[in-house]
């Protein structure tokens, strides 16, 4: 009850949250130029007050609304640590007279309080958030909050559990109906540390949802996306628990805010997220662009940057005796397909060049190890051709394999081959390394490729823009599918696939090696030709035809993972091409 | 000094009674028969229960006579165990150290044997006798598609063979051909039982002068006089056929030919047909069989399965030998048989068989897979005056085992001179 000589003022409630004390009540003043609280020696000021419209005080006093002030106040007050139950004592400075008021501190646990303020929650809720950013105010915001369900009538929304992307953010998806534009603010949060993570509503970008859709028929108009996905780029985000203790809050136009609890992410090592973000997307839904460059490329590559590397524990084995200096190293990564060694060898074998060559195959998977190595055994037998095997215990990825394996190379040039390459002639190798050591300014030296059938696979990478894939050049291989004819003539190109790459192992070295930011495979090559390039290397395609039994296991349409990751590892290539890359042609 | 020869087969007779493994262990026979010759057999078992732990080897109980434990795949006829070629093998040889290696397969004994003997032995001679197509064509080395129509795909083009049997990749069939070819590469010499089968792997990259023609002689027995008359002294002609019945020997086309024979003719021909094998085949194709069996007339006769050498003996009761074939053979042995007891020979028009039967000479071609044209051919032999003499004595010998050794031992020599 006010007291007699001061403006009558009332406490309604007052509690202490993580960012303060927040006293809500009412005072019969029209402005209010300080406000103390004093709970026992403890004083501060409030860093925050709002006043809104209180009707009932209004009818209480007679008060016509129009000409007087609007009674309702809610203050925060940066005093931390007070326990349920302190006595606390506000004092307003106002231009008129003073007010006080004195008050119980309630219990934030008890359903009560959140349930008296909650009734009064129309009339603050508004206010506040149009006053103040509602970041700042979360503590509250979040218990004044009530799950999203029926009562939020047509809106509704869903977020599916988040993916750390490294230590530099959150990927999260999910979906919104909002018919009538009710949403403000779609906060992701930590309930542990109280970090507001971000507003996913700023952020996301919009996908379809099929599912979502269909369960809100009449409710969505034709056009919208229910779904999102959204990158938040934030510190800290693989510490402990962060991923387990998220909510998220949204805050409506009204001033309504409705949580949800997310469920913890299950843990995911660096390749299961990246699959993870993969399929959170298709390829030929729309702003594919924006999620590529905005979302999903940026996550992807901060997961892969931070997934932790230890170096690999390498197993050399050393069939027959290898040459004494080779001038020459040929590096075979094995992926899946290990019987390919056989097919190599039986060619090898009798190619009396091959003697002097350095031949080290690389098993890129632990899956073959023991059964490759046991047949590499068998076939060294057989076919008496010195060779060396890596192994380790993880797929590296075939840009990893060919670094492992080029570290330990003797040779002056490496040959980077696939281990489905087949040469058409014996003395392929030495052809290939006069073509390196002869063509001018020569940096790498790819080759013809040819398929099965005879035609030409690959003579040159060239760089396309590709419509359907939002515009990123992709490498395309021009004359591909087309008869070969032979002309014995080098050219200079922009690229060449690392399917048979030929480079000196020091520019090899210089450069860093192929690019293991690729995952699994892809790119690599383009990108290492282009790094080449800008060091005033020249990139030639050689005429020296070899056979290539690349299988169509992957088509530009499509959506596995796998597709998906040839995307990603394009607009990464994309990202890190000289400007003028790409021809207009 | 004697020559070593190793003969190294995919099977032996004692076990299996191929072609190909009565061809090796008769040469094997054979050479060991000359003073200037010391033959060894290398033949490979796929009987589990006959082999030792921790050798590959067995023997027979006789000189110079041992088991393989093999084992391949069908597609690259790689060993399934290739410590045993390059360890074991390897052995053998430098226990033997031929002059001469002559396989006479690569199935079974595993594809990689011809590089451990370049290995192990870099002077030795390998000889290798094609008997089929099967390093051309993975159907069974038949050349036959699976649509049913022959193949002329000697190159083993892999987008052909893809298009014919879709389970493998075009890839896999450039690997496979590729493998067999780096292999192949290693021999010194082949041997091909007929000029058509030469032909074939000339086109599939042999070189033509790597491949001499020399037929699998068999030993040899008196030919029967040629008497200008049949067998039967009745007027009715005597057809048979032997055989392994499967799909490729044409023995549904011979039916079909029989049951289109007019009425008045069926009293004139009767066909016997001895052999077996058809348990191993589709159900499909052995009820077919059945079916054409039951309606036929009771001039055709099934006649079971026969041995070897009671074929001399059974092919006596006859004027005809059929040979019905729908793939192209390469020289079968029934002809060799018909040939050495002077009986006329019909055959289909096309490969091998068309090679050692001369039409109208000591036989008769019909159209391959035509039941019409055989019954065709059929009716002339039943009406056509003095055929069968006329044909009969056109008959020659075919090759025996000793010529065949004779021109094997020359190869042999030139071969090792220039090695």
């Amino acid at each position: 009850m006010p007291s007699a000589g001061v403006a009558p003022c009332c406490i309604d409630a007052a509690v202490s949250l993580a960012d303060g004390l927040w006293i809500v009540g009412w005072v019969l003043a029209a402005d209010i130029k300080s406000t103390t609280v004093t709970a026992g020696t403890t004083r501060g000021d409030a860093d925050l007050i709002v006043r809104y419209w209180r009707q009932d005080v209004a009818d209480h006093f007679g008060i016509e609304r129009g000409n007087r002030p609007l009674l309702g106040f809610v203050v925060r007050v940066p005093v931390h640590g007070l326990p349920p139950k302190s006595a606390i004592e506000l004092q307003f400075q106002t231009s008129e007279s003073p007010a006080t008021a004195k008050a119980e501190l309630a219990d934030p646990a008890q359903t009560d309080f959140a349930n008296g303020l909650r009734a009064q929650w129309p009339l603050i809720g508004p206010a506040l958030i149009r006053a103040h950013d509602p970041v700042g105010l979360m503590p509250l915001l979040r218990l004044m909050a009530t799950p999203i369900g029926d009562r939020f009538g047509k809106f509704q929304f869903f977020v599916e559990p988040a993916i750390s992307t490294g230590n530099e953010g959150l990927l999260v998806n999910g979906w919104a109906v909002d018919p009538d534009r009710e949403l403000r603010h779609l906060y992701l949060s930590c309930s542990r540390t109280g970090r507001v993570l971000g507003d996913l509503a700023t952020h996301w970008a919009r996908t379809p949802r099929a599912d979502v859709s269909e369960r809100h028929v009449g409710t969505l108009t034709v056009g919208q996306d229910p779904g999102f996905i959204a990158w938040l780029p934030c510190s800290g985000t693989s510490d402990t628990g962060v991923t387990d203790h998220l909510y998220a809050l949204a805050v409506l136009k009204d001033g309504r805010i409705a949580r949800q609890d997310i469920k913890p992410s299950p843990a995911l090592g660096p390749m299961a997220s990246v699959q993870h973000v993969l399929r959170l997307f298709t390829e030929s839904q729309p702003r594919l662009g924006d999620i590529l460059e905005s979302h999903v490329g940026p996550a992807i590559d901060a997961i892969w940057r931070h997934r932790t590397r230890s170096e690999p524990r390498l197993a050399r084995q050393d069939f027959g005796s290898a040459p004494a200096a080779p001038d020459i190293s040929v590096i075979v990564p094995l992926y899946g397909r290990y019987d390919f060694m056989r097919h190599q060898l039986a060619v090898f074998a009798d190619d009396p060049a091959m003697e002097r060559v350095e031949l080290i195959y690389v098993i890129d998977d632990p899956n073959i190890t023991t059964p490759a190595l046991q047949l590499a055994e068998e076939l060294s037998g057989l076919f008496r051709l010195p060779f060396s095997v890596i192994s380790y215990n993880e797929n590296l990825g075939f840009a990893g394999a060919n670094n492992v394996a080029a570290r330990i190379a003797r040779g002056r040039v490496l040959i980077l081959l696939n281990s489905d390459v087949m040469p058409v002639k014996p003395g392929w190798a030495p052809a290939l390394a006069e073509q390196l050591a002869s063509l001018p300014e020569a940096g790498i030296v790819g080759t013809t490729l040819l398929y099965e059938d005879g035609s030409l696979q690959h003579a040159g990478l060239q760089l396309r823009r590709l419509a359907r894939w939002a515009g990123l050049p992709v490498n395309i291989h021009p004359g591909k599918g087309l008869s070969y004819v032979s002309t014995g003539q080098s050219r200079q190109v922009s690229g060449v696939t690392a399917a048979c790459m030929t480079i000196h192992r020091k520019l090899y070295q210089e450069l860093g090696g192929l690019d293991e930011g690729f995952i699994l495979g892809d790119f690599e090559d383009s990108d290492m030709c282009f790094r080449a390039s800008a060091k005033g290397h020249k990139i030639y395609c050689a005429d020296v035809p070899m056979y290539h039994l690349e299988r169509q296991s992957q088509s530009l349409a499509g959506d596995s993972w796998k597709h998906k990751v040839t995307l990603y590892n394009c607009w990464r290539h994309s990202k890190r091409l000289p400007a003028n890359a790409v021809t207009s042609k | 000094m004697k020559r070593k020869v190793l003969v190294v087969a995919h099977g032996h007779p004692d076990f299996s009674k191929g072609g190909a493994e009565i061809a090796a262990y008769t040469l094997f026979q054979e050479l060991n028969r000359r003073d200037d010759c010391e033959a060894w057999l290398l033949a490979a078992n796929g009987i589990a229960g006959l082999q030792h732990t921790g050798t590959p080897f067995s023997a027979r109980p006789r000189e110079r006579e041992m088991l393989f434990a093999g084992g391949t795949d069908y597609f690259l006829f790689s060993a399934n165990n290739l410590s045993h070629l390059t360890q074991d093998f390897a052995e053998l040889l430098r226990h033997i150290q031929p002059d001469v290696v002559h396989f006479h397969h690569y199935a079974v004994v595993g594809i990689e044997m011809l590089r451990v003997v370049r290995n192990t032995l870099p002077n030795a001679v390998i000889v290798l006798t094609l008997h089929e197509f099967l390093a051309i064509c993975n159907r069974n080395g038949q050349m036959l598609k699976s649509n049913g129509s022959l193949c002329r795909n000697a190159e083993a083009d892999p987008a052909e063979c893809h298009a014919c049997m879709p389970g493998r990749s075009p890839q896999d069939y450039f690997l496979r051909r590729q493998y067999i070819r780096s292999f192949f590469a290693l021999v010194d010499q082949f041997v091909a039982p007929s000029q058509f089968l030469k032909e074939r792997y000339v086109t599939w990259g042999l070189p033509s002068d790597r491949i001499s023609v020399i037929e699998n002689g068999q030993p040899s027995q008196p030919m029967p006089h040629a008497s200008g008359t049949r067998a039967s002294t009745a007027t009715a002609h005597r057809f048979a056929f032997f055989g392994q019945i499967t799909p490729y020997k044409g023995l549904e086309v011979l039916l079909q030919a029989f049951s289109q024979l007019p009425k008045a003719d069926q009293k004139l021909a009767r066909l016997d047909i001895f052999g077996g094998g058809q348990e191993m085949f589709e159900k499909e194709f052995q009820s077919r069989i059945e079916q054409h069996l039951e309606s036929a007339h009771r001039n055709v006769q099934y006649r079971g399965r026969y041995a070897p050498e009671d074929f001399g003996r059974l092919v006596a009761t006859v004027d005809w030998v059929i040979v019905p074939s729908i793939w192209w053979e390469n020289s079968p042995l029934v002809i060799q048989e018909a040939r050495l007891h002077s009986k006329p020979v019909i055959c289909g028009d096309i490969g091998g068989m068309a090679e050692k039967v001369r039409h109208g000479h000591d036989g008769l071609h019909f159209q391959t897979g035509s039941a019409a044209a055989l019954a065709e051919t059929l009716q002339r032999c039943l009406h056509e005056p003095d055929l069968w003499g006329r044909l009969q004595s056109g008959i020659q010998a075919p090759p025996s085992i000793e010529m065949t050794a004779d021109d094997l031992n020359r190869l042999y020599a030139r071969r090792h001179q220039r090695a």
